[in-house]
């Protein structure tokens, strides 16, 4: 069953067609890899997906439920929650509260939290984080400010500051960017561990090598237009892919 | 509770304590003036919610000004006593807030700053304009608050009893401001300032959460209008113009809005300066505007930071270095 569906997408900037009826149909319980040579339009299915664009035509689902049209901050109410290609954090934060920080509009609660925090929000919350920490291998720097880290932490972060609002879709723009070779491990090893929780992945993706080994079903775009999708050995052996790739003729 | 925070109660008590005996140990003229003090540290702190969210405003003086003039309207067309015309000052200046937040909030930074302006000098023009608003005159003889329990009857006519009256009320209001902060929306305000965007990835409706932010402090505002008019017994267009929006903004500044007390703080030693400046009144606005270069280029976070205090008071959302998250929580769950 697809847990995010995409039905005949296009985005038009003025005269140029950055995304063209693009059909995306993302299985619950797998990670999904969108790849594409650069400006294949990756970026702005994926802002379409966020909801920072609204599509030109056609419909956007979340688990059955139209969000088309609905702000980034309602989707992730709804369960689909990104994270940036940039470092995007709160800089001057400790690591703890950049994760608490994560649950604060989707953990319930009532109006009386306006005015004091209720026993029960708090230790959930950090029970939570505590969580949140260990699965990140952040515990030592808790409370470290978050512009102190490196930048491969920073990047396990902001995924931890993601999974901390309880996403059943998870969107990542670019996770593998800058990162070493063990840290690029270690991120394969949490994506994995993310996926056998039950929630789903989604990457946009320059490295070819980590995207194969890691998704379940690799969307491959050219053009605005999806140019195949299936298995990363499907994908593999696609002669067009090769072409779209390195610019050599089919 | 950590030891931070006793000491920050510590402290505010011993605040709270050293107002109260004033009236003991000064004359009326300095009973009054501290009453403007209690008044303005209201504002200040109540203006502060706003600048939580990132946005700094001209419309906070104004909305004052919708409390001051409900508050003088209440009194002087229906006779209506003090206890109603305090929460009809918070309730119309939230209400008009809420109008203007539809526009306003759809405008962020440098273009929220002007809108507040043009809006805020929109409803003073009305103001001067109208009639029913008394005009460029406005109010006068805005007869002082009296409670009558029994055979006890309390004139707040006198300015002592007045004073208490206004620190009382301003002692709630901060203990409810102060509690805010600490809440769950407090920490969303601040997520909202620091990383909008990763506010929103993660579920947080910014709009709706800086819309809040402004309602509320409006109605604080419109309190510490109410208490205004009684203060002075009078109401005029000229006392909510453009330099007290700016005089608000640069005390806030030069107080600290990064803690609780720091607008506090700012506001007392910035009042008492003013004061004592009554006698060089041309000279003013340059010795302000020296000030405020000076603590922006050496005391970028204001007097707070000067003074040392700034780890007191200091919100568990920002204690970055007592411990784990989870002691310090435990510690909180009075």
């Amino acid at each position: 069953m697809s847990v995010l569906s995409l039905k005949g997408v296009t985005k038009k900037f003025g005269g140029l067609t950055a995304v063209n009826d693009v059909n995306l149909e993302v299985r619950a319980g797998t990670i999904h890899g969108l790849i594409g040579p650069n400006g294949a339009g990756k970026t702005t299915l994926f802002s379409l997906i966020t909801g920072f664009y609204t599509p030109t035509t056609g419909t956007v689902h979340l688990d059955g439920e139209e969000v088309t049209s609905t702000s980034t901050s309602h989707r992730a109410r709804k369960g689909l929650v990104r994270t940036f290609q940039g470092t995007v954090l709160f800089p001057d934060q400790t690591v703890a509260q950049n994760i608490a920080n994560g649950m604060l509009a989707t953990a319930s609660g009532s109006w009386r939290d306006w005015f004091s925090e209720s026993q029960a929000y708090a230790k959930n919350r950090d029970h939570e984080v505590e969580k949140l920490l260990q699965f990140a291998r952040l515990t030592d720097l808790r409370n470290a400010a978050a512009r102190d880290l490196s930048h491969g932490q920073q990047r396990v972060l902001g995924i931890a500051i993601a999974l901390a609002a309880k996403p059943r879709v998870l969107l990542l723009d670019e996770p593998f960017t800058g990162m070493t070779a063990s840290e690029k491990d270690r991120l394969v090893e949490m994506l994995q561990a993310i996926r056998q929780s039950g929630t789903t992945v989604v990457l946009v993706e320059h490295d070819m090598r980590t995207v194969m080994k890691l998704c379940d079903v690799i969307t491959v775009l050219n053009f605005g237009k999806v140019l195949t999708e299936g298995t990363p050995e499907h994908v593999r052996r696609h002669p067009e892919v090769m072409s779209a790739y390195l610019g050599t003729a089919a | 509770m950590t030891s931070n925070k006793k000491a920050g109660f510590g402290f505010a008590i011993i605040a709270i304590a050293a107002a109260a005996i004033v009236p003991l140990v000064a004359g009326d003229y300095y009973v009054s003036f501290s009453t403007e003090i209690a008044i303005m540290i209201l504002m200040l702190s109540s203006y502060r919610m706003v600048v939580l969210t990132g946005e700094w405003s001209f419309a906070h003086v104004v909305l004052q000004g919708v409390g001051a003039y409900t508050a003088a309207i209440m009194v002087k067309d229906w006779g209506a006593p003090f206890p109603v015309s305090l929460v009809a000052g918070a309730v119309v200046a939230a209400a008009v807030a809420a109008v203007l937040s539809f526009p306003l909030l759809k405008m962020r930074g440098f273009y929220f700053l002007m809108g507040t302006f043009g809006a805020a000098e929109a409803i003073r023009l009305l103001w001067r304009k109208f009639k029913y608003f008394g005009g460029t005159r406005g109010f006068s003889g805005i007869s002082a608050p009296y409670l009558e329990v029994g055979p006890i009857t309390i004139d707040f006519g006198h300015p002592a009893s007045f004073f208490y009256l206004a620190l009382a009320i301003v002692v709630v209001c901060l203990l409810v401001i102060w509690s805010m902060e600490q809440s769950r929306l407090g920490q969303i305000w601040r997520t909202i300032e620091q990383q909008d965007v990763l506010a929103q990835a993660v579920g947080i409706d910014t709009r709706r959460y800086r819309r809040i932010a402004f309602i509320i402090s409006a109605a604080f505002a419109g309190i510490a209008g109410v208490l205004l008019a009684y203060a002075f017994g009078s109401v005029t267009p000229n006392r909510f113009n453009l330099n007290f929006a700016l005089y608000l903004m640069i005390w806030a500044i030069v107080g600290g809005t990064r803690s609780f007390y720091g607008v506090i703080l700012g506001g007392i030693i910035l009042m008492g300066f003013d004061e004592s400046l009554r006698f060089a009144d041309e000279l003013r606005p340059g010795i302000y505007g020296i000030i405020l270069i000076l603590v922006m280029l050496f005391w970028p976070r204001g007097i707070e930071r000067l003074v040392g205090l700034d780890k007191l008071f200091a919100p568990k959302a920002a204690l970055p270095d007592s411990g784990s998250l989870a002691a310090s929580t435990k510690g909180d769950a009075r």
